[in-house]
């Protein structure tokens, strides 16, 4: 029997034998080992496991984080599949996406990088913007981010009619109303961690300073910093607005205008920004 | 212009704050050259929203380092008032960049370093406040430090174990921690920022902005501190001289004099008198719009009808328990009362 270091729980123990009890011969046991009756299917090609289908049945994720390695894959030009597994506790980081290769070896976050690099396809920006990527990327991943999760999450409407149904739809009722619960808390709780209280004009008001110096930033390119081939920090950006842009409206009367027009404020904000809007159009007709 | 009074947390291991935020705050009036009075209050709790700092201008409260910059922006007091609007972008990235990870490795440091947190962090937080706080918030402290540095896959321990007595058991802790990857995180962000920096004087050329505020406030507190494991001072230091000059020379041109103290307001609100103002907004996770508490003007508050509607029931709910309490003693003759005809 073999102890898999797991990255989440660590190693089991080892306990070993008193000496006194040698005599029990207990090492020869098992006497015979049964080949195993179940093996999950060998992949032949490398594996993205991700968050389901994204909005209206497309192919990229509704989820960032996911949508980000997705798209950034493509750029690359690797050949891989996307298993849409909804499941973060299969991860070994107990968050998805992850990569599983065709040599068994499974990556996430930081490792998939790692991983492009090594195959020699990693699309990296080129001279003296590379550390303002950096900066920007941070910019999203926190304000944007922010205000995404937010949107997401904390909107009555988008919370109960798009969001949980996207991440726990597939699980029967009720746990999936505990799930969405308790990850709705959760949110709050990551918000809670980067600012004193939630104000909701305050993390709309980010999110449009970060719109803004990301249109700012974009002008007329096509991709972030005059690059010619979109690169990492086109993958990040390029993944909230996509989701942003492609969150389900509500159009029925039963709901009140006051919360339709909450659930859609986000939405509403990318808009403002025509570079945006047309820099995510551009990426997504040719790597969607 | 009336009197503007800022509440900090007080200068604590050879840096002009313990708080980041704090130091950014002072930074940003002595750089726009606002006269103010420093009070140095270690209690977050007299801060509406719990956090330090916190301005009063005038009348005016405000808490919380982005508010009080958008209120100073509001009458005029920018920081940023000589960038382009590319170079405000960089600004704000910028500014994110710093908030996030610098501040995650001072935490890092601070306090998933078992060593540096007994032996210099907590024994500072002890002298610094007062009772009872010294024993409550750097529990706080540490819980929001522990939240921030979940999302690196970082453990912070209790403080009660026993601190490595020898290299090899130093070595096993530093293992634990998982400090090379933030070490490593530390140099990344320190070579972004010194890039950025190049050979100019401040970020944007000759003329200070609000980064620099922002930068200096936080590698002060990587530069300053002579902590029990002191690896982030080495690195600046070592590595990245030329960050390290340019904080130096930041603190000599505005930090050379200190500010003068003054005494608390008498007026100071707090979570609990925000409580008291507004019961139900502060159960609620998610706050209405949260304006700058306006205390000159709270005399003639016109009440709403929902307002008037929930002190009927409160005063009805009072009252009818009163009597049942009352009944229920005399009716059960706990408490008799006795009528002289």
């Amino acid at each position: 029997m073999t102890t898999t270091p797991s990255e989440r729980f660590g190693v089991l123990p080892k306990i070993e034998l008193p000496a006194c009890l040698e005599f029990l011969k207990l090492k020869n046991f098992p006497l015979k080992t049964y080949p195993s009756v179940y093996q999950p299917p060998r992949l032949t090609k490398d594996t993205l496991y991700i968050f389901g289908p994204g909005w209206r049945n497309t192919w990229g994720s509704f989820d960032a984080e996911c949508l980000q390695f997705q798209i950034y894959l493509k750029f690359a030009g690797l050949e891989f599949d996307v298993i849409n597994s909804n499941e973060p506790d299969a991860s070994p980081s107990g968050k998805l996406p992850f990569l599983a290769t065709v040599p068994g070896a499974i990556y996430h976050d930081q490792q998939i990088h790692k991983w492009i690099d090594d195959m020699g396809k990693s699309q990296v920006l080129a001279g003296e913007h590379s550390e303002d990527a950096k900066a920007f990327i941070s910019l999203a991943n926190t304000k944007l981010n922010a205000a995404l999760i937010f949107s997401m999450w904390l909107e009555p409407l988008n919370y109960s009619k798009a969001t949980s149904e996207a991440y726990f739809g597939h699980v029967p009722a009720p746990v999936d109303y505990i799930l969405a619960y308790k990850k709705q808390n959760k949110v709050v709780q990551q918000l809670l961690a980067d600012r004193d209280i939630l104000v909701r004009e305050e993390i709309y008001s980010d999110a449009v300073h970060a719109l803004e110096a990301l249109s700012v930033k974009l002008g007329e390119a096509t991709y972030f910093f005059g690059s010619s081939d979109p690169t990492w920090v086109d993958a990040v950006i390029f993944s909230y607005i996509h989701i942003i842009l492609g969150a389900p409206q509500f159009t029925d009367s039963s709901v009140s205008d006051e919360e339709k027009r909450q659930a859609s404020t986000l939405r509403n904000l990318v808009l403002k920004h025509d570079n945006l809007v047309r820099f995510a159009k551009n990426i997504r007709e040719k790597y969607l | 212009m009336s009197s503007v009074q800022l509440y900090v947390w007080s200068p604590a291991l050879d840096a002009p704050s313990i708080d980041p935020k704090c130091i950014v705050a002072e930074a940003y009036l002595r750089m726009l050259n606002k006269p103010y009075t420093v009070v140095h209050s270690n209690d977050p709790q007299t801060s509406p929203t719990g956090e330090l700092p916190l301005l009063k201008d005038g009348a005016v409260w405000i808490a919380g380092l982005d508010r009080i910059i958008a209120h100073l922006t509001k009458k005029g007091i920018n920081g940023n008032s000589n960038l382009n609007p590319e170079q405000k972008a960089d600004s704000l990235a910028y500014n994110s960049l710093v908030q996030e990870k610098l501040y995650d490795i001072m935490l890092f440091t601070w306090y998933a370093d078992m060593t540096n947190f007994v032996k210099s962090i907590r024994p500072i937080y002890g002298q610094i406040l007062s009772f009872p706080s010294r024993y409550l918030v750097p529990i706080q402290l540490k819980k929001n430090a522990q939240a921030r540095l979940a999302k690196y896959n970082i453990e912070i321990i209790g403080d009660d174990v026993e601190l490595p007595q020898n290299e090899v058991e130093e070595m096993k802790e530093l293992q634990r921690t998982g400090w090379h990857h933030m070490y490593q995180l530390a140099r990344d962000t320190y070579g972004t920022l010194d890039k950025k920096l190049g050979d100019q004087k401040y970020m944007f050329g000759d003329e200070p902005s609000t980064l620099d505020c922002v930068v200096f406030g936080y590698l002060a507190l990587h530069l300053y501190p002579n902590l029990a494991h002191r690896r982030l001072q080495h690195i600046l230091k070592q590595e990245y001289p030329r960050l390290a000059q340019y904080c130096d020379r930041f603190k000599d041109t505005y930090f050379a004099e200190d500010q003068t103290l003054s005494s608390p307001a008498a007026d100071i609100p707090s979570t609990w008198s925000t409580l008291l103002s507004n019961p139900r907004s502060f159960f609620s996770v998610v706050k209405d719009e949260f304006k700058p508490e306006d205390l000159s003007q709270n005399k003639e508050k016109k009440k709403s009808d929902e307002e008037i509607d929930f002190e009927r029931k409160r005063v009805w709910s009072i009252a009818g328990g009163v009597t049942f309490l009352f009944a229920y003693v005399i009716f059960n003759g706990i408490v008799s009362v006795e009528l002289e005809d």
